[in-house]
């Protein structure tokens, strides 16, 4: 989300809405249910984070919002333990396909 | 120095709303269509195709279906109307300083001293027509007097011009229909029970005849019939004005968020050095929504000032009452009414607070003069219900 500005002089954009919590793409494994089995964050600098196991699924939603869009946004977030104790909120964003579209977020 | 005979352009588009509508939707062309009223009741511009079909203006949209059932209706756009009916008037100023908005889709040029731009008559009216959007379809007409001017551009076709010469504009007027004139719609009803169904009807009558039923309007009336109306070109002048825009994406939907950015326009526009030292007298607020629903206050403030609390107490109440239409894409603030520069009384004793304001603005100027970019940032709660954890929170540059 942005807030563009557009001043007398033409310079773009000094000012513009920084979305906090935004989400930060994730790879997936998932099982025949769509829940997620296995996370990987994308690498950054350096080597890329290992791969994670889910434990167990702590919780499941659904949230469906701006249906006066052409495309609605739809997700199904799943707060997971993973292995070694850490908590992670994670989201499927169901307007792609199952292998795609998943992102990390704070809820 | 002879004075000049007067030459006056008229830029028409017959049905604004619609004409806007059809250079969004091309294949909408050539298909019966209408626009609604605001109400979204009554038609209230509607297509050649429709009206071929029995469909009215202001008919109620049940009955114009009823006539036409392949009928195409659109909402009206207010927004969208008002953009093709400021590039009309950007065409005309783009040929003459000396131009009126009589009403949308309706401008009017006056030509007299281009002759040393534009050699001849033909160039003129081209550069009109290059300068106007051609997907509106403008109708151009030149001749010697205002009402002509408007006849003649009623007359052309789409994209073309038609120019009336003085010497004939009494017999080419004469067969056009008297609901051509600028009459309202009692006087066109009561001219059509005389038969006078044509301006050349109405120019064979003695004038003090018609102003003896019609008034001064009926006088005026019948010096246009006869091509000899001697209305002017009234310029439209431009007050002094601050604007700042902002574009949202996605667009708005919660009120903190609407706050926030004017808040932001109004910070930026009593910042520009244009704004300095000076005192604001009217605000206006305008808000667009995503499907070109317009929402606008006007704020004229009892009395001028140039404190950035006491406008945004004065301007925050039209907001929050505000019932927007939809989500908002577009936002702009205006400030008018500017006053000549004035001095203003400070404070012999700082407060505290005040002081502490002043040494972070300081720091902040100096970390963006550094840096070429705001250093510092605020976070903003826009929607903190939202169960889209994006929309809830926000980081905006803190700006001094």
């Amino acid at each position: 989300m942005s807030t563009r500005s557009q001043r007398s002089d033409g310079r773009p954009d000094a000012g513009a809405l920084r979305p906090l919590g935004l989400p930060r793409p994730l790879v997936v494994r998932s099982d025949s249910r769509g829940e997620p089995c296995e996370v990987q964050r994308l690498a950054r600098r350096g080597a890329p984070a290992a791969a994670l196991a889910v434990e167990r699924i702590e919780e499941t939603w659904r949230v469906v919002d701006e249906w006066w869009r052409e495309t609605p946004l739809r997700r199904t977030y799943h707060r997971v333990t993973l292995a070694g104790g850490a908590s992670l909120t994670l989201f499927h964003d169901d307007t792609q396909p199952l292998g795609e579209g998943w992102y990390e977020q704070r809820y | 120095m002879a004075a000049q005979r007067p030459l006056l352009a008229c830029l028409l588009v017959p049905a604004l709303a619609l004409a806007a509508e059809l250079a969004a939707r091309p294949r909408l062309r050539g298909r019966p269509v209408a626009v609604t009223d605001e109400s979204g009741l009554r038609v209230a511009e509607a297509s050649e195709a429709a009206i071929g079909r029995g469909v009215r203006v202001g008919q109620v949209l049940a009955e114009a279906i009823g006539w036409c059932p392949p009928l195409v209706v659109l909402e009206s756009r207010p927004a969208r109307a008002r953009r093709a009916a400021d590039q009309l008037v950007e065409a005309a100023a783009a040929v003459s300083p000396l131009v009126e908005e009589a009403a949308p889709g309706e401008v009017y040029a006056d030509l007299r001293g281009l002759e040393g731009l534009y050699r001849h008559e033909d160039a003129m009216a081209h550069a009109l027509l290059v300068a106007a959007p051609e997907a509106l379809g403008v109708r151009l007409g030149l001749a010697g007097s205002r009402f002509t001017a408007r006849a003649a551009a009623s007359v052309a076709s789409p994209g073309a011009w038609l120019r009336v010469g003085d010497a004939e504009a009494r017999e080419w007027l004469a067969p056009l229909p008297t609901m051509l004139l600028p009459l309202d719609e009692a006087s066109r009803e009561w001219l059509g029970l005389l038969g006078l169904a044509t301006l050349g009807d109405l120019a064979t009558l003695p004038r003090h005849a018609v102003e003896a039923q019609l008034g001064a309007d009926g006088g005026r009336a019948w010096l246009a019939a006869r091509g000899e109306d001697a209305t002017p070109v009234t310029p439209m002048v431009h007050g002094e004005r601050v604007v700042e825009r902002a574009q949202t994406e996605p667009p708005l939907t919660a009120l903190e968020a609407v706050l926030h950015t004017f808040g932001q326009l109004l910070g930026r526009a009593l910042a520009r050095p244009s704004v300095h030292g000076r005192l604001v007298r009217a605000v206006r607020l305008t808000a667009v929504t995503e499907d070109e629903q317009v929402w606008e206050r006007r704020r004229v403030l009892t009395e001028p000032t140039g404190d950035r609390d006491r406008l945004w107490t004065a301007l925050r109440p039209s907001i929050e009452a505000a019932e927007f239409d939809g989500p908002i894409a577009e936002l702009a603030l205006e400030l008018g009414g500017l006053t000549a520069e004035r001095g203003r009384q400070g404070r012999l004793l700082r407060e505290r607070g005040g002081r502490r304001r002043e040494q972070l603005d300081e720091m902040a100027r100096h970390l963006q003069l550094r840096y070429g970019q705001a250093a510092l940032r605020n976070v903003v709660a826009l929607a903190p219900l939202s169960r889209i954890p994006e929309r809830r929170y926000a980081l905006a540059d803190y700006e001094p």
